[in-house]
């Protein structure tokens, strides 16, 4: 990463004065990164996100934008686009009145208001509903509306508050394409707030994991799938299997579960932060073997006890007789459907796929 | 057919008893002014006639117009940041709010005229603070002064109830979106918030307006008979002057002002947005 853009430090929010919201956090931002805070409700995302903004002011610490102290400047004297989860559209007005709001106050001449809203509409693809009024549009074209808003002043960066929180599967999907288009061709710096794990995995350069109003991990999609930090992390992030073990010993390359013994490991986390140690397994890594195939490093016999069909794959979640240890193994949809309904199967996995927490 | 015939007729009779007390108690004595004012004395327009012959009435039609629009005024201009406040601060406050607004809206409305008669009396409380202060007090009951203060005391909860309802479905979101977009609280204001509570504006000044121009027990009790309003006028051509045809006339005039302004709301909002 070169010179942070956005630099936030030892940021402290508490509403009660009691309990922290946002208890320390510190992350920088570079210019044009699309950057992902995912965490459950009341991890203190979201407060980060408006104090960002200037809606909330931190107890203490610092955020600096583009190389200015902007802690205590005032929302409205910052340059940051906002888009909120409930679109906040100005319903007295018109879809082309919405997108000008900015550039009004801005003082812009009228012929480069009419331009530029006429570019950021084309931008949305929302040309033909430039008349129209916010409730005459559907969820997602609100939406567009509000990004249209949150863009046309070409703000230093676009804060986005769970977006697509309120749009349904298909369209959801449209948009994080849509979204990952327009950051491509704005080269905007852009923060993106959500709970949904497959949305902060399909559109961030970086993700940020908040739990309990401290950060978790940062990291690409693909580190904190692979190579998560915390247990945390690993079951929030993606479908996992995850055994408590007993003892770990990184030099000969295995671990060991109090009930079913030794398993072989290669990856183990450098730096762990917590005792007991997890071993993660992510159910794509697991494969059944029929007779006669050659076990990898490790292998056991499982109970089927379920097996769930989502129509691309499936899902067979079984036990290991006599321990309390599940696993869960994907496949693909037509095996899913060979698999018997119940029965004891053999399953596996090679040293390389699994990770020690 | 017969099933869905008398499905159809089901309704109705549902309304039957409303419709036969409204006929009994409203339309029937409504349509005996009507016909009063155009018979009695003599079967002629003259009731009429007078009204806009006479320079007086025509006074005081102007006045009760203009009073009307005073108190609307008032009203409008004391309960809009009452209700701002309302909708702007935790439900505690709004709460504490709201029941104070609303308890003197549950109190008879002759209660609360007879309290400012106690108020405003030369022994009354008001004035024992002036001449504590060192001031002489005015002449404060039977004036306009105190006939528009009882009324808006009066009507005030009408207009906190209009614009409250209004503003509370204002989503409070769009001013902080405002603020991001570069627009200070005061311009987000003015820009944002204003603009979407007129609605409740116009449904507070329509009840307001409407309801004071027909005001009779206030402004007789609390005011002066100088600047009377027409439901003070018509109560006295009835109680003093036992003119029957020429109340009734002044009556028809006051409905037909009344529905005149009804109408024009109903044409460019619709009268059933008046009640929220």
């Amino acid at each position: 990463m070169t010179t942070p853009y956005i630099e936030l430090t030892n940021v402290v929010r508490s509403y009660d004065g009691r309990t922290r919201a946002v208890d320390g956090i510190n992350l920088s931002v570079a210019k044009g990164e699309f950057i992902t805070f995912l965490g459950p409700s009341g991890s203190g995302k979201t407060t980060t996100l408006m104090m960002l903004a200037g809606f909330e002011e931190p107890d203490s610490g610092g955020i600096m934008l583009a190389g200015n102290d902007i802690t205590h400047v005032r929302s409205w004297k910052r340059n940051i686009g906002v888009v909120f989860q409930n679109y906040a559209l100005f319903p007295h007005m018109t879809v082309r009145k919405n997108v000008a709001f900015p550039l009004e106050m801005r003082k812009v001449d009228a012929a480069t208001i009419g331009s530029k809203t006429t570019e950021a509409l084309a931008l949305v693809g929302l040309t033909d509903f430039a008349e129209r009024y916010p409730t005459q549009l559907s969820g997602g074209q609100q939406q567009r509306v509000a990004l249209a808003r949150g863009l046309v002043f070409e703000p230093d960066v676009l804060l986005l508050d769970e977006p697509l929180g309120a749009l349904d599967k298909n369209l959801r999907e449209h948009m994080q394409v849509e979204l990952k288009r327009i950051h491509r061709e704005v080269g905007i710096t852009m923060i993106y707030v959500t709970h949904d794990q497959s949305e902060a995995m399909t559109m961030s350069d970086r993700v940020v994991v908040f739990r309990g109003g401290k950060i978790e991990q940062v990291g690409k999609p693909i580190e904190l799938y692979d190579r998560p930090k915390t247990r945390f992390v690993a079951e929030f992030i993606g479908d996992s299997n995850i055994l408590d073990l007993s003892s770990v010993n990184q030099h000969e390359g295995w671990v060991e579960h109090q009930s079913i013994g030794r398993i072989k490991v290669q990856h183990f986390n450098p730096s762990p932060s917590t005792e007991p140690r997890y071993l993660l397994v992510r159910p794509e890594e697991l494969v059944t073997l029929p007779d006669g195939v050659e076990p990898p490093d490790n292998s056991f016999t499982i109970e089927i006890g379920t097996i769930i069909h989502y129509g691309n794959e499936s899902v067979m979640i079984g036990s290991i007789p006599g321990t309390d240890v599940s696993l869960r193994v994907r496949v693909s949809a037509r095996a899913g459907r060979d698999l018997p309904d119940r029965g004891l199967i053999r399953v596996g996995w090679s040293a390389t796929n699994g990770y020690v927490v | 057919m017969i099933a869905w015939e008398s499905k159809a007729a089901k309704p109705y009779l549902l309304m039957a008893p409303v419709v036969a007390v409204i006929a009994v108690c409203f339309l029937l004595p409504i349509l005996n002014v009507l016909f009063l004012s155009f018979t009695e004395p003599t079967v002629s327009l003259h009731n009429y006639a007078r009204i806009f012959s006479v320079p007086l009435y025509l006074r005081v039609l102007a006045n009760t117009f203009k009073n009307a629009a005073l108190v609307t005024v008032i009203c409008l201009v004391l309960a809009y940041p009452l209700a701002y406040t309302l909708v702007r601060r935790g439900p505690v406050i709004a709460g504490i709010l709201l029941a104070a607004v609303a308890i003197p809206f549950w109190t008879g409305f002759l209660v609360r005229t007879f309290s400012w008669l106690v108020i405003f009396g030369a022994e009354g409380p008001v004035a024992g603070v002036m001449r504590w202060a060192g001031f002489e007090p005015p002449r404060m009951l039977f004036t306009t002064f105190a006939a528009l203060w009882g009324m808006t005391h009066i009507l005030l909860p009408y207009m906190v109830m209009a614009l409250y309802g209004v503003m509370k479905r204002i989503n409070m979101q769009q001013i902080k979106a405002a603020e991001s977009l570069g627009a200070t609280p005061v311009i987000a204001f003015w820009r944002v918030f204003v603009p979407q509570s007129l609605p409740g504006v116009i449904n507070g000044c329509v009840l307001v307006f409407t309801m004071c121009l027909g005001f009779y027990v206030t402004p007789v009790l609390l005011g002066t008979p100088t600047d009377m309003m027409i439901a003070q006028l018509i109560g006295q051509q009835v109680q003093e002057l036992l003119a029957w045809g020429f109340a009734a006339a002044l009556s028809v005039m006051l409905m037909i002002c009344t529905f005149a302004i009804l109408a024009i709301y109903d044409r460019f909002f619709g009268l059933q947005r008046l009640w929220g």
